[in-house]
């Protein structure tokens, strides 16, 4: 029977690959962070931690004057929505299943 | 059976938890901006120290990489080089008549020598998402909110959005949606400058109006500083409008230097 749970070695892939898109956030285009905050949805369960760096990345580099057409939280709600249709598509595909 | 239950349940219950959480966030971010105000400053001067080593840490690689070069990319790499300094010497000599023009005017006007801050560019585009730089010089240094940046004492780059205690945000005028009021060329046509984000700007002139490329604009308010550069113009014969695109008086994703200048009297 296959033990459930997380393992050792998946909470250390898992601070890893969150230090490294932290690394990204703040050294490389916002575009390069979004792509691997992207990668790690796919393949982590449950990666709540891209609404921390999208909200990293709207406190950053955002003011009130400068924002997405006026939205302040763009990168934060963009996460959050592809948090969500992350969880729910890894549940109907068979590949993450 | 039991057990897989169990831990599915466990794990709606954080996925709720972590909506709500996200919910709350949300709420007090938009309705108090303060909270995130001090949100943002928090996690600005966290990463000033991360920037600032970068910076450091550049400067000293690229100066050991250079040992690793071998000769025939070093020539290569000094024919670029001689080609770009041919390409700026060229440049500089229309700059040579702008500068020697704002000299007589600001003689003429008898304005006052401006007093400015000097500060390093820790972020810039394309790192930051919008153009914006983030500067390393904030309220100790005396910068506030609508203060303007200028580099190479002769050309105005944007405005301070936000200032912290060590840093500073500036938005640039070339901000994509960002508009401003400008004056054109020797005849001081009156022009809208609209920002295409990157360091480009687009306006928009009657078809007669006589712009050539190499002509520049200053802001309203601040005639003294070159804003931007006409590039080239792009002309319909069914159109009575000619479309007119510049860029910033430097390049933006290579610059290192501003200096803030107070513009509370203007």
């Amino acid at each position: 029977m296959k033990k459930e749970g997380i393992t050792k070695r998946q909470i250390v892939e898992r601070i890893a690959s969150d230090t490294a898109i932290l690394f990204l956030v703040l050294f490389f285009p916002w575009w390069v962070a979004c792509f691997f905050c992207f990668l790690g949805a796919a393949f982590f369960e449950n990666f709540y931690e891209a609404f921390f760096f999208g909200l990293l990345l709207d406190a950053l580099y955002g003011t009130e004057a400068i924002n997405f057409h006026g939205f302040r939280l763009f990168f934060a709600t963009a996460a959050l929505f592809f948090i969500f249709f992350s969880v729910t598509v890894k549940q109907k595909v068979r590949f993450f299943s | 059976m039991y057990r897989p239950l169990q831990t599915k349940k466990r794990k709606n219950k954080v996925r709720i938890a972590f909506f709500f959480f996200a919910f709350f966030v949300f709420v007090s971010f938009t309705f108090f901006p303060k909270t995130f105000l001090f949100f943002s400053g928090a996690a600005n001067t966290a990463s000033v120290s991360a920037w600032n080593a970068k910076t450091s840490g550049s400067s000293v690689l690229s100066g050991s990489a250079s040992y690793l070069s071998t000769k025939e990319s070093l020539i290569a790499k000094n024919k670029e080089l001689s080609e770009k300094i041919k390409k700026m010497e060229e440049e500089l000599s229309g700059y040579d008549f702008i500068i020697q023009q704002n000299l007589e005017l600001k003689k003429e006007l008898s304005l006052k020598k401006e007093n400015g801050v000097f500060g390093t560019i820790i972020a810039r585009p394309n790192v930051t998402v919008y153009d914006t730089f983030l500067i390393d010089i904030g309220e100790k240094n005396g910068i506030k909110n609508g203060d303007k940046i200028l580099a190479n004492g002769n050309m105005i780059l944007g405005t301070v959005e936000e200032s912290y205690q060590n840093l500073a945000k500036a938005r640039l005028f070339s901000t994509a949606g960002e508009s401003s009021d400008a004056l054109l060329g020797p005849d001081n046509l009156p022009v809208q400058l609209k920002g295409l984000g990157g360091g480009s700007f687009v306006a928009d002139l009657p078809k007669e109006a006589d712009v050539k490329e190499g002509d520049s604009a200053s802001l309203s308010g601040f005639p003294e500083y070159i804003a931007a550069i006409v590039v080239s113009k792009e002309e319909k014969s069914n159109e009575t409008f000619q479309k007119v695109y510049f860029r910033g008086p430097i390049n933006i994703f290579d610059a290192k230097y501003i200096q803030v200048i107070k513009t509370a009297n203007r």
